[in-house]
């Protein structure tokens, strides 16, 4: 069994938040979930992408390593094998599938030259690797080709995927894409390069076609992260960018009214803390104080974040705190998925009319 | 070894782990610690937010050391000796003080700082400043005015990174010799030259076609102007190498309960065996800890009939919050358990009780370091204390 700390936070339980947009991304093929580590962005896309694929949909999720070694985190959201790079079924209607920088750079090179031999002798050597992958923006640029290429991809004359959804490591990825028309400017200039990173940007900054996610926790940094995210991505001149969700929201909290500090003289008098100390013991009775002030501290926080989410009049959903057995995370991705479903994020992968 | 032990006897004190787990205020906590031990201390923080200020309770902070008042430091019984320094990386200032100071001429230096690609690159180095904060680290620890160093490491995915900074730096110095053959000088020295039977100007035929002509003329442009400083950043990214492995150094794991932290965390502490990089302590931030046997509480439900519907209500809010808070106890406990495979040292994992009010000032750190206790006790699975409801 799952801990599972049910229900949305209580209405009046934080600042008002501005309505969840209206714009479905039912019409759009490719969803980027974006956000700092540990915000729970892997889980949440595997949800989306689960969600979308039980509705009908044939969904691709994806995820990218820009360096090598890291075994990806998707696989154990459903319980599989690290994924491959080439699509793999999931379950119906769902692929998974894994971008590496350094095979997507193969893959564009042979594509583009198609001359193998040369490729092996000058980009097989360490050295020339290791100094191809500093070219600015290189690792990023062939992880995005490669995404454009799975979202072009065509099986009997229509689309392979309906939806992609793409779980892109940290922020980093879609700084890099807030920087693609400049890089394209003042480093590429020319060549196959410039004209590959202009068409993957015309895709990844259509918000007919492409939507971000930004992911977030109630907590601080993850939070002005977001924020700051947020509105870098509104400075583009035709932002994809769908909204905020907050994960994680431990929800159910009960109003309390104030609490006495733990040497407060107004322990005694206060006759709920006194009930339980009559019948329970003093021991009880401050460890149910002790409980009550982390979780009041805990909601303070939530309500300041939130509030400083809805101060960027983002579109913004909250999820419930859920958290599986340990070791058993595939157990969360359906929960999740139900969890999205109930904050109406759903709403906005329904498949098309 | 105990963290006093530690923070009496290292120079450097690295503290690492995922972003928002409290890095910042154990960074400044053993900072504080190691002050009243009677060490000149500084506390380095990467994180450009106002954490550290406010965990001093200090009103600014920048990248130049700034000395904490002594009265705000000294209370009975502390050592006379000791003095807390603190102090923000400015990674952009430290990036122009590099080129500034380590270019062998005006024109290389202004050469550098036109190049699309240092400016680029140099972005980026900005945004994800582990390397800097290394370079910030090595140019304090040798300046030699500090008897210990704390480090708040930048709050990255990967806090490895920090770690592996300055081996890719030089990694990325060797590789640069092959753009370095494209340079004209370069070719002259290597009349003739070919790598596995092709010729040079094929290969560069080759790299220009995809990259286009400009990039490639860019980044041996950049070569060019850099080479000079070349063996300057070779020689400091060894000598950072060396420090980190040396005894002097040693690292805090800093991790909270939740899973993605501890992931973290464990990873962490893997790759410091695998890397021979020191380990000295892991601290568990944030750990609801519930002690209440099971049952304790069965006995309220039928107390309190005296009291009014309101304050009846009240009670049950109070009881069923606490519930609440127990499943979270119940998972950080369960977590803790799961920590132990690892085989650390009792003396050197340290937990941190979740704390009712939130950790500002000298004050509220000392309050911090009083809850950081060795995990033992903490330890004990729950076992019978476990309840449903």
């Amino acid at each position: 069994m799952q801990d599972k700390i049910p229900g949305p936070p209580p209405r009046g339980f934080c600042c008002d938040l501005a309505p969840a947009t209206e714009a479905t991304i039912s019409t759009r093929r490719l969803l980027i979930f974006t956000g700092k580590g540990g915000c729970g962005k892997s889980a949440l896309a595997s949800a989306m992408a689960l969600d979308a694929a039980r509705n009908g949909r044939r969904v691709l999720l994806v995820e990218a390593a820009l360096r090598g070694d890291h075994p990806g985190r998707l696989h154990a959201l459903f319980g599989v094998p690290p994924l491959p790079s080439d699509p793999v079924r999931l379950e119906r209607g769902l692929w998974g599938v894994r971008i590496e920088a350094e095979a997507a750079l193969r893959s564009y090179v042979l594509r583009r030259v198609r001359f193998e031999a040369l490729y092996r002798a000058v980009f097989d050597r360490p050295s020339v690797r290791r100094t191809v992958a500093f070219f600015p923006g290189l690792r990023e640029l062939m992880v995005l080709w490669q995404l454009r290429a799975f979202e072009q991809e065509e099986r009997k004359n229509r689309p392979r995927f309906d939806l992609i959804v793409f779980d892109a490591p940290s922020t980093g990825l879609v700084l890099f894409l807030l920087q693609l028309p400049q890089v394209v400017v003042q480093i590429l200039k020319t060549g196959v390069f410039a004209r590959d990173a202009a068409d993957i940007y015309a895709l990844l900054a259509d918000p007919s076609r492409t939507q971000i996610l930004i992911a977030t926790l109630p907590e601080e940094l993850p939070v002005l992260e977001a924020r700051d995210l947020w509105q870098r991505l509104q400075s583009l001149p035709s932002p994809a960018s769908a909204g905020i969700v907050v994960n994680g929201l431990l929800g159910g909290i009960r109003d309390v009214g104030p609490l006495p500090g733990p040497r407060s003289a107004r322990l005694r008098t206060d006759p709920a803390l006194s009930a339980i100390e009559g019948a329970a013991g003093a021991e009880a009775m401050r460890a149910v104080l002790h409980a009550n002030r982390i979780l009041l501290r805990k909601q303070d926080s939530f309500a300041r974040h939130l509030g400083t989410l809805a101060s960027t009049r983002a579109p913004i959903w909250t999820l419930p705190f859920i958290t599986p057995e340990a070791g058993n995370e595939a157990a969360l991705t359906p929960l999740l998925a139900e969890a999205l479903r109930a904050a109406g994020l759903d709403a906005a992968i329904e498949a098309p009319a | 070894m105990n963290l006093s032990r530690l923070l009496s006897e290292k120079r450097l004190v690295i503290c690492c782990g995922s972003g928002g787990v409290g890095k910042t205020t154990t960074s400044a906590a053993l900072a504080l610690q190691g002050a009243a031990l009677g060490r000149k201390t500084l506390v380095l923080t990467i994180d450009p937010a106002r954490r550290l200020a406010d965990a001093l309770g200090i009103s600014s902070l920048d990248h130049r050391p700034r000395r904490l008042p002594d009265a705000t430091l000294r209370r009975r019984g502390g050592s006379a000796s000791g003095t807390l320094d603190a102090m923000m990386l400015d990674a952009k200032a430290t990036l122009d003080d590099l080129i500034h100071r380590h270019a062998p001429s005006p024109e290389a230096r202004d050469a550098i700082l036109a190049n699309p690609i240092y400016r680029y690159g140099s972005r980026a180095l900005i945004e994800n400043p582990e390397y800097l904060a290394m370079e910030k680290v090595n140019a304090l620890e040798a300046e030699g005015s500090w008897d210990l160093i704390v480090v708040d490491t930048p709050p990255t995915r990967h806090a490895l990174d920090f770690f592996s900074a300055s081996r890719r730096m030089g990694e990325f110095l060797e590789g640069n010799r092959f753009l370095a053959m494209m340079t004209p000088e370069g070719r002259r020295g290597l009349t003739g030259g070919r790598i596995l039977g092709f010729g040079l100007g094929a290969i560069t035929r080759l790299i220009e076609r995809v990259t286009g002509t400009e990039l490639l003329q860019a980044a041996r442009d950049f070569f060019t102007a850099f080479e000079g400083m070349f063996e300057g950043f070779r020689e400091r990214a060894a000598r950072m190498e060396s420090l980190l492995r040396s005894e002097a150094t040693t690292t805090v794991i800093v991790t909270s309960p939740e899973p993605h932290a501890l992931a973290e965390a464990r990873q962490l502490y893997a790759s410091f065996a695998g890397d021979r990089i020191p380990f000295g302590a892991l601290v568990v931030n944030r750990v609801a800890i519930d002690r209440l046997v099971e049952g304790a509480l069965d006995g309220v439900a039928a107390g309190g009939t005296a009291m009014d519907s309101r304050e009846r209500v009240r009670l049950d809010a109070l009881i069923e919050n606490y519930y609440i808070f127990r499943s979270l106890a119940a998972r950080d406990s369960r977590a803790l358990a799961a920590l132990a495979g690892l085989g650390i040292d009792p003396a050197r994992m340290l937990i941190v009780p979740a704390l009712e009010e939130e950790v500002v000032r000298i004050e509220g750190l000392r309050k911090f370091l009083r809850a950081l206790k060795p995990g033992a006790a903490a330890l004990r699975p729950p076992g019978a204390r476990r309840r449903s409801r």
